[in-house]
């Protein structure tokens, strides 16, 4: 796995104008009043980052040597989880680091050890996205994706709209959630969580193990 | 090292039907057409495909089912995929030094070096000829004991073949266990460093023979309609009907050139073997 993981890092750094553009974008957005919100934007570009890897494999044919290579198929999938979710926390930390050299700058008093624990949420982003995207990139490639993510969320959208129909007022999930106590909330999410993803890397792997090169 | 058991691929109306092996210390070539399913037997063995039927054994396991361990062993080069264009070799021997514990990355810089191929420059700015240096360099950087070599030569010029073919004789004669399964177009490549040939062609083996019999025992008659008429047609494999007469591929050379001094009898290469196996009778 570390030598698909040095090949991912070193084609996401074939993008560094593009990444310092977002990294100077990011630090410029820390002085907004929503400077909390654009540490979450910027973990959530970390993992797009490091999902475009795939394409880059299916680009110029790679996969058929890439599966040649010490890696087993249940390898290579794992890896671009592992990979997602360390882009997504070296992004976390540039954004808590960003974050608080702006409010140094500012000098806009921060307890940043509670700040520190409530972006540690923000986290649960690019893993939701790498639960979502990472197996559907893998089955239906890069090109196709985008088709398939729109109908997805024509789906999403529609189911939405047809439940506020049918339900006067839609189903308020929320009041109930927010309703728990701390330890129960973090513990709900963490399993909810822990289950969206067992699921993912169960589905990406066995898309892998099915594919022909 | 490699072993095929009636491996058996369907791709709609094409069938690939084979049996072959490749014992340790052993060179063997594919030869065959276009479709011939030469790619289609090296993926099997890559573990690249799903076999429909029989088995493909690499280190004696699966070659579906290959350890991280086994792979380490393998050495690939494959004619249209490899590492990404937007990679640099710099970023390459990083690859391998995490991928292979014996990878020598001294050794892989000089011969990059000496190949003319630059550190610093992205692959998909190497011309053809480099590039398909750097994987047969890539495939030999780590102490393979099995090379699968996929049509390592295509798209060089003469010198740069001679220099990549040399590579490899170089690479197994350090150890008499390496084996190596090439394929190639260019017959001439095979002739000079293959021990035994397999020629496909329909997707079955049509021929199995040790390269130095091809070369010193098979050979091909000229003959006129009179001539064909009148000789031994047991050591013929194949007849095909020439405006002249007919062109017959033998495997006794030496009996043709005893018995009968007065026809035209000219010495067996692989590419003559492709042409009688394929469109002779």
């Amino acid at each position: 796995m570390k030598g698909l993981l040095i090949k991912d890092f070193r084609l996401m750094f074939q993008r560094k104008r593009s990444f310092l553009m977002i990294l100077l974008c990011g630090f410029l957005f820390c002085f907004s009043t929503d400077a909390e919100y654009f540490v979450g934007w910027l973990v959530l570009i970390g993992a797009i980052f490091a999902l475009s890897t795939i394409a880059y494999d299916e680009h110029d044919n790679c996969y058929p040597f890439l599966m040649t290579l010490p890696v087993t198929k249940k390898g290579y999938a794992i890896e671009k989880y592992v990979f997602g979710m360390l882009c997504g926390a070296a992004f976390w930390v540039i954004g808590v680091v960003f974050y608080a050299a702006a409010a140094a700058i500012r000098g806009t008093p921060v307890n940043l050890g509670e700040k520190v624990l409530s972006f540690l949420m923000f986290l649960l982003i690019p893993l939701l996205i790498l639960d979502i995207t990472i197996p559907l990139n893998l089955k239906f490639g890069s090109e196709k994706i985008r088709l398939v993510m729109l109908i997805i969320w024509g789906v999403v959208f529609g189911g939405t709209m047809a439940v506020s129909q049918l339900i006067p007022g839609g189903i308020r999930l929320d009041a109930a959630v927010l309703a728990l106590p701390p330890a129960a909330l973090t513990a709900l999410t963490a399993a909810v969580m822990a289950a969206l993803t067992g699921v993912s890397v169960c589905f990406s792997i066995r898309v892998m193990s099915r594919k022909e090169f | 090292m490699v072993k095929i058991e009636n491996l058996v691929k369907n791709y709609g109306d094409f069938r690939l039907n084979i049996s072959m092996e490749i014992p340790a210390g052993t060179v063997s070539g594919i030869v065959g057409r276009n479709g011939a399913g030469k790619s289609t037997t090296i993926k099997a063995i890559l573990g690249l495909i799903r076999p429909s039927g029989g088995s493909v054994t690499v280190f004696g396991a699966d070659a579906a089912a290959l350890t991280v361990r086994d792979r380490q062993k393998i050495g690939v080069a494959l004619p249209d995929s490899g590492f990404s264009g937007y990679l640099s070799l710099r970023d390459i021997i990083k690859i391998l030094a995490a991928m292979y514990p014996d990878f020598d990355p001294e050794r892989f810089c000089s011969e990059c070096e000496k190949s003319g191929l630059p550190m610093d420059k992205r692959i998909r700015e190497f011309s053809t000829g480099m590039k398909a240096k750097l994987k047969v360099l890539a495939a030999c950087s780590h102490g393979a004991k099995l090379l699968i070599l996929d049509e390592p030569t295509a798209g060089l010029d003469v010198i740069a073949r001679r220099e990549v073919l040399d590579l490899l004789r170089g690479y197994l004669a350090e150890d008499p266990e390496r084996s190596m399964l090439i394929s190639s177009h260019i017959s001439s490549d095979l002739e000079g460093i293959c021990d035994d040939i397999y020629m496909l062609h329909n997707g079955r083996v049509v021929l199995h023979e040790e390269t130095d019999r091809i070369l010193g025992e098979y050979a091909v008659l000229r003959l006129s309609a009179a001539q064909y008429e009148r000789i031994d047609k047991e050591y013929i494999l194949r007849v095909k009907e020439e405006p002249f007469g007919y062109t017959c591929l033998i495997n006794q050379k030496r009996f043709y050139l005893e018995n009968y001094p007065d026809i035209v009898i000219e010495s067996g290469s692989i590419d003559d073997m492709i042409i009688m196996m394929t469109e002779g009778q």
